[in-house]
């Protein structure tokens, strides 16, 4: 202290607060140098297969994907999504538009922390449900089989939570004097959401949709339990030739097999897939710029 | 308005329930047209919706997993023996094996997203703050399966060929414990990568939690004579201890269920890890993995179920606990932690 | 003798100058209040002395501060250095989110003090200068957040004497308590001039009148007037001062 009577800081205090600041950095780097990194490797060693026609042609060759691409992945990507989508989008609006109505009563309290346990159940769990419930051949169930629609309405399950908790954050992001003022010009209740609520929260909504597809796109271990893989595009979306390739499954399978030319395709496909979630993820903020809140909460 | 378009809503117990004016709402408890009743009422569906899809993961849980649970009871915890073909399961493998990789990633995650969470906060310039959360917030949409064929293609052979044996001729010299054979794979290699992947949900929170702390309690700090540094560590910090173990619990129910990164370093191999550098196996992992052929044995089925249904309990304390937690700190806006694929 | 002392300051908010050509002297021992109608830059100045007007964008200074004849604004007084040596009490009590006993040894411990044994004698000793210590001796280590508002606030007035300042800047400290805890301020205020120059700034003229040994008045960021708060209240020589004091406005 003494040296702090003339008005100059110990070297101690000057050492210590430089140095933790410092760290912060230091850690910081650590924290985003994955991201670089992944993108980076898989870059490294997956540019060499990347080409037009690896993302427009099905997979052929001995072990299978040797030669060709990975069309059936993409293609398979897309009809799950788009199978989970028409299941958990109208579901996790309806949700969301409930729990935004009922606010705070005892039993919407309830709905709200189950659908935010939802969020957290792990994908294994998802992968077990989704298979008694649609491709079980024995027992209750729907017996779908290993299919698009039983990996997709799986895959729809995962997604429900996500679009639940952001439509009612949308909703409840609406300003409450839009909703007064339509409750005095004597409008109802279905009116306001109907005309006013929901236009305004739309592209809240549609981040909340984004967000799921984002997560249903990386999403493997649930399409081992429900639809595993196909080479090809299927020509059904139930039953015992309804399986969908999907690319995080053909990562998956490709990374497994002994090949150096499959982990060569299994890493330029996880740059395809790398790029597509990213730029959905990009497009995402830019939908939602100036409330990041939003989409840091579900991500 | 004619009188009859107009119907009293019956039951007025529920507008004095509900009427208080928040945001979304707002009390008209004299009338409602016939179309919002219709809606009012449709609306329970959505509701009710959420809470079939939950009773119905527990349910299927709970009965397909019956057999083992009748069998083996309470035992199944404690028991290491996991043998299809004689009928003996126990989880004790996979859940020691769950826990170590869980325990790594928290060990190396905690400390990096708490650092950079006041990087975010308090150091970073406002305009690179934006653009490096957004960074950060991008690391936590790769998919889970990316990280793994990540993990197999770079991590795997730094940690055989460098940091394991590095830790066998350092901290293995004095414990056991960290004197393994150099394997790439093992339980080290999936905390790290399952660390990775959690550090941005932590980092989020933790920052989030930070942002709020209020600015007086700065200022008082600084006019006391306190740096930067020590403002920020030894205030701020301690201000948020609440927020950052709610993330860290978060942190937790995500990591502990991870599949696909674990399944593609751990080394899938059914025995208790001795050292770090060990080979093990994760409830995850294993169902992942076996899952498919264990459905034609009914016991060997309800044994890996009810493996998902621990697996699915943890989760369901865990994220109640973090959210509780967090809930009071912020309000309301927060969300879990979507389970990793 | 001055502890302080302010020539031709300037203070400026981006383009906006929130002070003109302030010029005055903290004396040692006393009490100095500065009055003013709201936004008359009394918190500005007052912020200026400890330098925590750093922290706020495109503030800038014009003019000399001095603390026992060193500019305060030149490298040869660390902000960190100055600050404790200028304390500061804020309007709302803002204890941290520590125990009473280390909300109050806070400073001491980021100075590198450890010793138990001086670190108890400092906080029982600041405590008891703010009169504090016989209501919270026995629960040293409950949370700060456990006292009541006026409470926290002599906590932090506790903190504040704890790293031993030689001024002692109060901004309004007493405007968020219920009467009984302002009176223990006022009080308090009184027997820690003995030992501190003190400059309070408050909105409370019956309690300028009663606590505070200088007045400053302040209007439009300007130094009006400053003299014994005798004499100010009976006897301004400014009329501005006597409209502000009788209630012509502010």
């Amino acid at each position: 202290m003494g040296n702090e009577k003339k008005g100059s800081l110990s070297l101690f205090r000057r050492v210590r607060t430089v140095l933790l600041g410092f760290l912060t950095l230091a850690f910081f780097i650590v924290a985003v140098a994955p991201l670089l990194l992944i993108i980076w490797t898989a870059w490294d060693k997956g540019k060499s297969a990347l080409n037009w026609s690896f993302v427009s042609t099905l997979p052929t060759g001995f072990p299978v994907g040797s030669q060709g691409g990975i069309l059936n992945g993409i293609v398979g990507s897309i009809i799950l999504v788009i199978v989970a989508s028409s299941l958990s989008v109208p579901a996790g609006i309806w949700a969301g538009m409930y729990l935004w109505e009922e606010g705070t009563t005892p039993l919407a309290r309830l709905i709200r922390l189950l659908s935010d346990l939802l969020l957290g159940v792990p994908s294994v769990v998802w992968g077990v449900v989704g298979f008694y419930v649609f491709s079980t051949s024995t027992g209750y169930g729907l017996h779908w089989g290993f299919s698009a629609m039983a990996g997709g309405l799986t895959l729809g399950f995962i997604m429900i939570p996500i679009v639940t908790r952001v439509t009612e954050q949308a909703l409840r992001d609406v300003p409450l004097t839009f909703i007064e003022g339509s409750f005095a010009l004597g409008a109802s209740r279905w009116q306001t959401l109907k005309s006013i609520a929901i236009p305004s929260a739309m592209a809240g909504i549609g981040t909340g949709i984004l967000l799921g597809v984002l997560n249903v796109l990386g999403q493997t271990a649930p399409l081992i339990f429900t639809n595993y893989y196909n080479t090809g595009v299927p020509s059904s979306l139930v039953g015992s030739q309804g399986a969908v390739g999907d690319l995080a499954m053909q990562i998956f399978i490709y990374i497994h097999e002994p090949s150096e030319i499959l982990h060569t395709k299994a890493m330029a496909a996880s740059l395809v897939l790398l790029g597509i979630v990213l730029f959905i993820d990009i497009g995402i903020r830019l939908m939602t710029w100036g409330s990041r809140k939003l989409y840091a909460r579900v991500g | 308005m004619e009188v009859d378009n107009v119907v009293p809503l019956e039951g007025t117990k529920e507008k004095a329930r509900t009427g208080n004016a928040r945001p979304g709402r707002v009390s008209s408890n004299t009338f409602l047209s016939r179309s919002d009743r219709f809606f009012g009422w449709s609306l329970q569906g959505g509701g009710v919706f959420i809470l079939g899809l939950f009773s119905i993961v527990l349910l299927i849980c709970l009965i397909e997993s019956w057999p083992s649970i009748a069998k083996f009871g309470f035992s199944f915890l404690w028991t290491s023996t996991w043998n299809p073909a004689h009928g003996v399961f126990g989880a004790l493998t996979y859940l020691v094996g769950t826990f170590w990789v869980t325990g790594i990633a928290l060990f190396i995650s905690i400390p990096v997203a708490i650092f950079s969470a006041l990087f975010l906060s308090d150091y970073a310039p406002k305009w690179l703050s934006g653009i490096v959360s957004t960074l950060m917030e991008m690391l936590a949409g790769i998919p889970s399966i990316v990280f793994g064929a990540f993990g197999i293609t770079f991590m795997v052979p730094l940690l055989r060929d460098h940091f394991e044996p590095f830790l066998a001729n350092t901290l293995g010299k004095k414990w056991d414990f960290f004197n393994g054979d150099p394997m790439g794979y093992g339980i080290l290699a999936a905390g790290i990568v399952v660390g990775f992947m959690i550090v941005p949900l932590v980092a989020t929170v933790t920052r989030d939690s930070l942002l709020m702390v209020p600015h007086e309690m700065v200022e008082a700090s600084y006019a006391l004579g306190a740096t930067k540094a020590e403002t920020v560590f030894f205030v701020k910090l301690k201000a948020v201890v609440p927020g950052m173990v709610g993330s860290f619990i978060l942190g937790f129910g995500r990591a502990v269920g991870e599949t696909m990164a674990v399944l593609l370093v751990i080394g899938n191999q059914a025995s208790i890890p001795q050292t770090i550098q060990d080979v093990g196996y994760t409830i995850s992992s294993l169902l992942a993995n076996t899952f498919t052929y264990a459905v034609i044995d009914p016991l060997y089925a309800a044994a890996e179920v009810e493996l998902g249904l621990i697996l699915l309990l943890i989760t369901l304390v865990v994220n109640t606990l973090g959210r509780r937690l967090l809930m009071r700190l912020m309000g309301g806006r927060l969300a879990g932690s979507v389970g990793g694929g | 003798m001055a502890r302080m002392s302010v020539e031709k300051f300037f203070a400026y908010y981006g383009e906006n100058a929130a002070l003109k050509n302030v010029t005055l002297e903290v004396p040692d021992q006393q009490v100095l209040a500065l009055i003013g109608p709201s936004g008359c830059g009394k918190t500005t100045f007052l912020r200026s002395l400890n330098r925590m007007n750093d922290f706020v964008k495109e503030f800038s200074i014009e003019g000399l501060v001095t603390l026992d004849g060193v500019d305060i604004y030149s490298p040869d007084m660390h902000p960190v250095v100055l600050r404790r040596r200028v304390g500061m009490v804020f309007q709302k009590p803002n204890p941290f989110h520590k125990s009473i006993f280390e909300n109050v040894a806070y400073g001491l411990r980021i100075q590198g003090i450890r010793a138990k044994s001086v670190l108890a004698d400092n906080v029982e000793e600041s405590l008891r200068s703010a009169a504090l210590w016989d209501e919270v001796k026995d629960r040293l280590n409950d949370s700060a957040f456990s006292l009541s508002g006026g409470q926290q606030q002599r906590l932090c007035i506790a903190r504040a004497l704890a790293v031993e300042p030689e001024v002692l800047l109060l901004d309004e400290p007493a405007s968020a308590l219920d009467p009984i805890s302002t009176s223990r301020i006022e009080e308090l205020i009184q027997d820690l001039k003995t030992q501190y120059a003190i400059v309070i700034v408050t909105h409370n003229m019956q309690q300028a009148a009663r606590i505070s040994d200088q007045t400053a008045f302040f209007l439009l960021g300007e130094m009006v007037e400053m003299g014994e708060t005798s004499r100010i209240f009976t006897n301004p020589s400014d009329p501005r001062t006597e409209d502000y004091i009788t209630g012509r406005f502010g």
